[in-house]
Formats: structure tokens, C-alpha cells, sequence
């Protein structure tokens, strides 16, 4: 048989490498959502995802469908974010999607006309995102990312109602900076 | 949404998949050799000691090799059990959990630092009564301290050189595991 041929075998008859692939064919988008949060340009955000995708590999063998596989996904994204952003997660910064439809989860829908008038504006709410704190900001990734309480609250091991807390929080001190 | 496709076109997977695997024989060979030389050197100390004992002269240098071969049994059970440490990093777990492992992981006195006194004191231990011969001094009770004392010495000078790389490397990540533990409780 030819070394070539064997390889492919090997390939298909290792069930690990199969379940990588077929996680990272079903959950690509998710994973470069999240990491898109994270990262300003397109090079930083292609070495956050290899790096979501290796954390994935060494997390494999532990994961025994306890959670969905989309809430592993999560968690495995916004953790790699924590340690990847290692050295300077004090400078952590958050890139939202300028779509108004993803700032109409964060702000009331009359707020959200008088905010979105001007692109500077909106600009403003990024700089405000980002005087919030590391973990705050994680929280609102996970909510622009359309998750309900009960899902981030199981990314983040927090309650559900403490999760309800800190974003009601949250959304009270992004108003705050935004009048301001 | 991204299929395996369009992953392949930006990173390779193929690649990525090949270099994880790599990484994952390369980590299982080095415990392997690791195990086998300390398979190797636990039972060949002891036989030295049993032949020294009962073959030649029983000397009490010889009782070193025991100490020895007592070390590199300690290393073995400790290295056995930082392979399944490091086999248990899991990033799927909750972020409030892996912060919580962080900052265990990464504290300076834990478990981990006093089993791995234990090897490293029987060896010393050994090399103190191996050694003792070397000593210019006449009562055999001051050359076995002053051989354990010198190799004391080292192992504390070796001991405050970890401790500052503990702070540079290890202490700064245990503290931002802290910090966002805390304001996760807040």
C-alpha cells in the first residue's frame, strides 16, 4: 500500500480528527464572530482563531456533551480571549460591527434613533465599550452575539440572575458614558 | 457561516490538524523517556545498594544509593502526576472555573511545590551520604551535615532563582486571574 494511501486511512480512522473538522465545519462562524469582538484587523483575528482552534483540539477529549456544543464553543472563545489577550488585556480592546441592527441589542429602540444619527456616534459607543471593565466586556460580546442569559451565564459559570445584573449594569454605565 | 472550506483556504487545517497531532507524540514520547529513565534508575540505585550491602562491605556511603533511588521513585509518581495535570488544561469549562484553576495553578506554594521538595531533599539526602568521604573532617555525623548543608546551599540559591521567575512569569498571570475572579463577584 502506498504511503499515501495509508496516510489517508490513518486520517479517516482517527475519530479525534474527524470531530475537530466537523466542529469547526459546523461552529466556523460562531468561532470568527467571537474572536471578531477581540481583534481590530483581520491578522489579529486569524492568530485568535488558530488559537480558539488548538484550545479546541486540547479540549476535546474532555468535552461529554454536558453543555451544547455551541455554549463549549463560547466558553473555549471568550477563555482564549482572556489568555490570549495574556500580556495586554489590560489594553483589551472591543470592535463592534457598525450594523445598527447589533447596537439595537444594547440600546432602546427610541435611544438607538437619536444615537445612530452619525457614524461619530457610534464610534463614541465603541470608545464607551471599551472603558468598560475585561469581564464586562466579555459579557457584552456574548450579548451582541444574539446568546440569552441562561446561555451566558453558562459560558460564564455566573447565575443567571447575576448575569441579568451586571448587564442591566452595564447597559445603565454605557448610557452614562454615552451622555456624557 | 465558515465551512471546513473556507478554514482550509485561511489556515490550512490540514497543516493545523498535522501540527497539533505532532505536538500531542512529541508531548506522549517525552513522558515516555521520562518514565523509562526513572524506571530505569529507581531499581538500579536500590540494586547498587543491595550488592554494595550485601556483597561488599556495608559502608555508609552506600545507603546513599537508597536515598537516591528513593528520589528518583518520588520523581517518577510526580512526573506521573504533572502529565495528567497538564492532560487536564480544559478551556470548555466555565470562565469563573478556569479562573478559579488559574490561580491555583499559579500559586507559589501549593502541593505541587512540597511534593516536589520531597525528590529533590532524598537526593540530596543521598548525594550527602555518597559524597561524605570528600570531607576533610574526622567525626562522620559532621560530614554528612556539612555535605547536606553545601548541597542545601545550592538547592536554596536554585530555589530563590525559581521564586523570581515564579514572580516575573507566573505571579502576574495568578494575579489578573484574581483580579477578574473578583470582578466577576462584584
Amino acid at each position: 500500500m502506498s504511503k499515501l494511501n495509508k496516510q489517508n486511512i490513518k486520517t479517516m480512522n482517527d475519530p479525534k480528527e474527524n470531530r475537530f473538522k466537523q466542529i469547526i465545519e459546523e461552529n466556523g462562524g460562531r468561532i470568527n464572530s467571537i474572536c471578531s469582538y477581540y481583534c481590530p484587523n483581520a491578522e489579529d483575528q486569524k492568530v485568535m482563531v488558530q488559537e480558539v482552534l488548538v484550545n479546541i483540539w486540547k479540549s476535546l477529549d474532555k468535552f461529554r456533551g454536558e453543555s451544547t456544543i455551541s455554549t463549549w464553543i463560547y466558553r473555549i472563545a471568550v477563555n482564549t480571549s482572556l489568555s490570549f489577550t495574556g500580556k495586554t488585556y489590560r489594553n483589551l480592546k472591543l470592535y463592534i460591527d457598525k450594523d445598527p441592527l447589533a447596537m439595537n441589542i444594547l440600546l432602546d429602540e427610541g435611544e438607538l434613533e437619536q444615537k445612530l444619527k452619525t457614524e461619530e456616534q457610534l464610534e463614541q459607543l465603541e470608545i464607551s465599550l471599551n472603558q468598560l471593565s475585561v469581564i464586562d466586556k466579555a459579557l457584552i460580546s456574548l450579548v451582541l452575539e444574539g446568546l440569552s442569559l441562561r446561555e451566558i451565564a453558562d459560558v460564564v459559570g455566573l447565575t443567571e440572575p447575576n448575569v441579568k445584573v451586571k448587564i442591566h449594569r452595564i447597559k445603565e454605565q454605557l448610557k452614562q458614558l454615552l451622555n456624557n | 457561516m465558515k465551512t471546513e472550506q473556507d478554514y482550509k483556504q485561511e489556515f490550512d487545517l490540514e497543516q493545523l490538524v498535522k501540527g497539533l497531532k505532532k505536538e500531542d507524540t512529541r508531548y506522549l514520547s517525552l513522558t515516555k523517556s521520562f518514565k523509562w529513565i526513572m524506571g530505569v534508575l529507581a531499581p538500579f540505585y536500590f540494586m547498587i545498594f543491595v550488592l554494595g550491602m550485601i556483597i561488599d562491605h556495608p559502608e555508609i556511603d552506600k545507603v546513599g544509593f537508597l536515598f537516591f533511588s528513593l528520589g528518583f521513585l518520588a520523581f517518577s509518581l510526580l512526573f506521573n502526576s504533572l502529565h495528567k495535570e497538564y492532560k487536564s488544561v480544559d478551556y470548555g469549562v466555565s470562565t469563573m472555573e478556569m479562573l478559579r484553576k488559574a490561580a491555583d495553578r499559579y500559586a507559589l506554594w501549593q502541593t505541587k511545590t512540597y511534593l516536589t521538595i520531597i525528590p529533590i531533599l532524598l537526593c540530596a539526602i543521598g548525594f550527602s551520604f555518597s559524597a561524605q568521604k570528600g570531607f576533610p573532617f574526622e567525626d562522620l555525623v559532621m560530614r554528612i551535615l556539612v555535605g547536606f548543608g553545601s548541597i542545601l546551599f545550592f538547592l536554596c540559591c536554585g530555589g530563590f532563582v525559581g521564586y523570581l521567575i515564579w514572580r516575573k512569569r507566573q505571579k502576574p498571570l495568578r494575579d489578573k486571574a484574581l483580579e477578574l475572579l473578583r470582578e466577576m463577584g462584584k
